[in-house]
């Protein structure tokens, strides 16, 4: 299994491994994704499918203290664009 | 006259004009923007109409109808001062054009009277110039020739009235008759005083001043010009046919021919002075030209007041124009010969020069065609007009008075009424400047059944009206065409705007440089995606794969993806494979180059860093090739213990992630080598280094495939583990092609060992429970187990001989708990298809007969399997296992679903394989365990628990299945 390591030469390298797997995307503007990771390019632009978008929603302190709200939506097929992604992470499995 | 025609097109038209242009498509094509000789449509037509009559007055429209006539009158009145001078006048006042109301014709004459330059200058920068564009300098000069000529023969400009001056000159017995027509008309119409006041020039003026028909005006010019009405016959009869261009075209000197660029159908009066043609064809013509050219043809619109023109619509736009033009050249018509052309106005302009020269020459020949043409024009236009111009007196009445000076012997007004219905027509015509093209080439084919102008003049009016009608019919086809023609041509010649712009050295550049970003080393794969894509499609299509979907480029190996559209031309192919070719060479040329000019930098600069045009971006992250020092992972060196070093823990996630990449890696690159193996009976040496590297990297991938691991190395087996991710499952059935038949042998055995290790086996329960997130994924796992890896396994075991099943049988029995492996959906069709194998295989014809030593081998394997089996039939249910899970006391309130019959489906195959197979007291065992099930089934379908048809119909059939492999059927069972 040593030779496996080498094959990690940029950090694309790892995302690669996600690929066809289910993964974990952290979005600007408090969104966050589930999804199955189909494909990917050096500007982190993605498909994904099966896809869980949660979106972070926090009320105005003065109505609601500071409630926060997550609002939750699927999506057969999504397209990322790569400028709004912060982290991409191996989903739980 | 001519003047206020522009004048009337430049301020009233132009705007309608482009109203116009704006609405229609090819208003992109009209050049000018003021021109009003582009305008085509009969909106344009309209929108003239009602800006004439504000402008001009309504009152006068008749007089505009009449054009050459018409405008004689109108002309007169403004000319009237001027026709003391006759032909200076005319050619300043005179030309008010048709359209403009009286009032307006009023204006403009006064203004014309008074200045010609300004009139000049107005009409530059309405109409002509605006149009004409580049051209329309001239024109407007000529407008046009009025400013231009007029501008230094400016006053002279009796001269410039050419046609009033030809005609004077050349037709000065015409002319006198004609002025005794016009007395007459002037004292039926408002202009009848101007005209008689302005016999020749009157008249010709007159027509002029209906901007609208050139061709008119050509028409009055002949006439009045020429006295002899013979030599104008020939072109009458190509107005009464509006034998349009061919005629017109013949008639026309040969200069103004080439001047006016065939758009003049003017030309078809040959006798058309020349520069009418060369007018026509850079002027304002040009925008109008075709259609303004029918409408010459068309006379009687010509004729018509202007009134008539704003219902021709585009009439009124040409029209305008035209008599401006012509007016002008008229008025400038200092050279006599010319004015007669002038008539084509727009043309005129640009061709006022070609034109006064060609007039000289023409003179003779030109002045009796228009002759011919007025006549002509009379009696149509007359008939048309006679409607229109009784109704409008003033206008009529000037026309009344041009067509019977032309006609006397004719009774124009009887024709009216006939044509009246033919006036609309004729209004529905392009504007004098659009028919004259349109019409034209109809009036040439018409023309020459035209009769002379005296067979016309004689016909009665019931043939008039039925020849116009014809004709009429043919121009308007004829302008169709002529407009689709045109369409066509400006569109070609806008594009042509651009041609040459660019080299064809500045081509292959910007080609070069667009192929240079689609060409790779690996076109195949680069392209993958489309290239399967296109596979498929041509497949279903049924489309044998015809040629390359890949271009290569000889020893340099690289090439590009290429569609395959049908439309694809050999050539154009051909041209990009030369465009990369020197691509690369030049590529191969400046890396040489580089590299030697670098030779000589480095040492004072330093390195210097060369970067190639290639796409790719660069790396951001550059991390050294690690590959040449063993990394040392640390659950490779954690994992070891046991005897031997023989166990290593079980591979990490990302361990599992990565030999999955790389066996990726390796599977392509083979799929990759078998596209690229060498075909033919020429390439031995090729072929064997081909299969040399080929099997290299098969045996990498046996490597590290791992499957020679001790079968206890981990758990799961690092195969197995493979097995895992849905990648992993997707990866086996594409490795498994390239292995020999051995080596995937030795790998459906391992499965077969680990079978228990699978995570579809393993965590099959799963699929038991409540629903959760996990349940569904193990689903997805297991159909996705069951589509790729198991029809591998199977494909394997169809070629295995009774032996060797019994023996992976054995295999599985001796290393896995059988029992937990068939309450997996997985573990219970490879059973079943273990039971069916080898049930075909005891009974296998001859060469394949199975010897007594391998039956009682598989006898011995099968009773193992039963006797492991045995007690958990039921269990074997997934119905039954989900009842189980439920809490305890619920089972009886849930109904079985139809959903669960399916579900059974399989496990009841496996119980009729299991059947089939056993012996006496086997079977009884089986069937004293399924007694109840089988009868849950079978009373649940008679008593009507089964709720739908389709229900009962699962439960019975299931059972049959079962009990049909005992020899029995469910109808043989007695409640």
């Amino acid at each position: 299994m040593a030779d496996l390591s080498a094959q990690v030469q940029e950090p694309f390298d790892l995302v690669r491994l996600s690929l066809s797997e289910r993964v974990f995307v952290k979005l600007k503007g408090e969104r966050s994704l589930v999804g199955v990771l189909h494909a990917y390019d050096g500007h982190m632009n993605m498909i994904m499918s099966d896809v869980e978008e949660t979106i972070l929603m926090v009320e105005p302190e003065e109505e609601a203290n500071g409630v926060v709200q997550s609002v939750k939506r699927n999506l057969e097929m999504l397209f990322v664009r790569g400028d709004s992604v912060i982290l991409v992470s191996p989903g739980s499995r | 006259m001519a003047f206020r025609g522009f004048a009337d097109l430049a301020n009233g038209d132009p705007l309608l004009a482009t109203a116009k242009q704006e609405d229609e498509d090819l208003a992109v094509y009209n050049w000018d923007d003021a021109g009003g000789y582009g305008y085509n449509a009969g909106a344009l037509d309209e929108a003239g109409d009602d800006m004439n009559d504000e402008t001009f007055g309504g009152g006068n429209a008749g007089t505009d109808f009449d054009f050459a006539r018409t405008t004689g009158s109108f002309a007169p009145v403004p000319r009237a001062p001027a026709k003391p001078v006759q032909k200076p006048a005319p050619p300043s006042g005179p030309l008010p054009s048709s359209r403009t109301a009286p009032a307006t014709s009023s204006r403009q004459a006064p203004l014309r009277h008074k200045n010609q330059p300004s009139l000049e200058a107005l009409w530059k920068d309405d109409s002509v110039s605006s149009v004409l564009g580049g051209i329309i300098p001239r024109a407007a000069s000529g407008t046009s020739l009025l400013g231009a000529r007029h501008t230094p023969p400016q006053h002279t400009p009796t001269p410039p009235r050419p046609a009033n001056l030809p005609p004077a000159r050349g037709s000065q017995p015409r002319v006198m008759t004609l002025q005794e027509i016009e007395a007459e008309m002037e004292a039926l119409s408002h202009g009848s005083s101007t005209a008689h006041s302005m016999p020749p020039f009157m008249a010709n003026e007159t027509h002029a001043p209906p901007p609208l028909p050139p061709v008119q005006s050509m028409p009055h010019m002949p006439q009045q010009q020429l006295p002899s009405i013979n030599d104008g016959f020939p072109p009458q009869h190509g107005w009464g046919a509006p034998p349009p261009r061919s005629s017109l075209e013949s008639m026309l000197p040969p200069e103004m021919r080439p001047a006016s660029g065939g758009r003049h159908a003017f030309t078809p009066e040959g006798h058309l002075p020349p520069e009418m043609r060369p007018v026509g064809g850079v002027s304002p013509y040009h925008s109008l030209p075709e259609n303004t050219f029918s409408l010459p043809s068309m006379r009687p619109d010509m004729e018509l007041p202007p009134e008539m023109r704003p219902v021709g619509g585009r009439m009124p736009m040409d029209m305008p124009p035209l008599p401006s033009d012509m007016r002008t050249a008229l008025m400038q018509g200092p050279p006599p010969p010319r004015e007669p052309y002038y008539p084509p106005g727009n043309q005129m302009f640009s061709l006022d020069e070609i034109e006064r020269q060609m007039q000289a020459a023409q003179l003779g020949a030109p002045m009796p065609p228009p002759q011919p043409m007025q006549q002509q024009g009379p009696p149509h236009g007359m008939p048309d007009m006679g409607p229109e111009l009784h109704h409008a007196p003033p206008h009529n009445a000037p026309f009344e008075e041009l067509h019977r000076q032309p006609r006397p012997p004719q009774p124009p007004r009887p024709e009216s009424g006939l044509f009246k219905g033919d006036v609309g027509d004729l209004l529905d015509f392009p504007p004098l400047g659009a028919q004259p093209l349109a019409g034209r080439p109809l009036i040439r084919e018409q023309m020459p059944d035209a009769r002379t102008p005296e067979q016309i003049i004689e016909l009665s009016v019931e043939k008039r009206a039925s020849l116009m009608r014809d004709a009429q019919e043919k121009i308007r086809a004829t302008e169709k065409l002529e407009a689709k023609r045109r369409r066509k041509a400006e569109k070609l010649a806008h594009m042509a705007r651009r041609n040459e712009l660019m080299s064809q050295g500045d081509k292959d550049f910007i080609t070069r440089i667009q192929v240079s970003q689609l060409v790779t080393e690996d076109p195949y794969a680069d392209d993958f995606y489309a290239q399967v894509f296109g596979a498929i499609v041509r497949a279903r299509i049924g489309e044998a794969a015809a040629g390359e979907a890949v271009i290569k480029f000889g020893d340099v190996g690289v090439g590009m993806g290429i569609g395959r559209g049908a439309g694809r031309r050999e050539k154009a192919m051909e041209r990009m494979r030369q465009q990369v070719e020197k691509l690369v060479q030049h590529a191969k040329n400046r890396e040489k180059e580089k590299s030697a000019d670098q030779e000589k930098h480095i040492r004072a600069l330093g390195k210097l860093s060369s970067r190639t045009s290639k796409v790719a971006p660069r790396p951001l992250l550059q991390v050294k090739d690690l590959t040449g020092s063993p990394p040392v992972t640390p659950t490779s060196e954690k994992g070891r213990s046991g005897p031997g070093g023989d166990h290593k823990a079980a591979m990490t996630q990302r361990d599992i992630l990565y030999r999955i990449e790389k066996l990726y890696d390796l599977v392509l690159q083979l799929e990759q080598k078998r596209r690229e193996e060498p075909q033919g009976e020429d390439k031995e040496e090729e072929r064997y280094v081909w299969e040399g590297e080929y099997a290299a990297i098969v045996k990498l991938i046996w490597d590290e495939l791992h499957v020679m691991d001790p079968l206890d190395i981990s758990d799961p087996h690092p195969v197995i583990a493979i097995l895992g991710p849905a990648k992993g499952k997707k990866l086996l059935p594409r490795l498994l092609r390239h292995l020999s038949q051995k080596e995937s042998l030795t790998v459906v055995t391992l499965l077969i060992a680990c079978f228990s290790q699978l995570d579809v086996v393993r965590k099959a329960s799963l699929l038991d429970r409540a629903d959760s997130p996990e349940k569904r994924e193990m689903e997805k796992q297991t159909e996705l187990f069951l589509s790729t890896v198991l029809p591998a396994l199977i494909g394997a075991l169809r070629r295995a001989g009774l032996r060797l099943v019994s023996g992976l049988l054995g295999h599985l029995i001796n290393r896995c708990d059988v029992a937990e492996v068939a309450r997996t959906r997985p573990g219970l069709e490879l059973l079943t298809m273990f039971l069916a194998q080898a049930e075909g295989l005891k009974h296998a014809p001859a060469p394949d007969e199975p010897t007594d030593e391998e039956l009682d081998q598989w006898q011995k394997t099968y009773a193992a399997l039963f006797k492991e089996l045995s007690g958990t039939f039921i269990t074997l249910f997934p119905s039954a296992r989900r009842l189980a899970h439920l809490p305890f006391g619920t089972a009886q309130y849930i109904r079985p679903t139809a959903a669960d019959d399916i579900a059974d489906q399989s496990t009841w195959q496996f119980l009729a394989a299991l059947a089939i197979s056993a012996d006496m007291a086997q079977q009884q065992h089986l069937v004293g365990e399924m007694r109840d099930k089988v009868l849950e089934n079978v009373m649940s379908q008679r008593t009507g628990l089964a709720t739908t048809e389709e229900e009962a119909r699962l439960k019975i059939d299931n059972v049959n299945l079962f009990l049909n492999a005992l020899g029995i059927d469910a109808s043989q069972i007695q409640m």
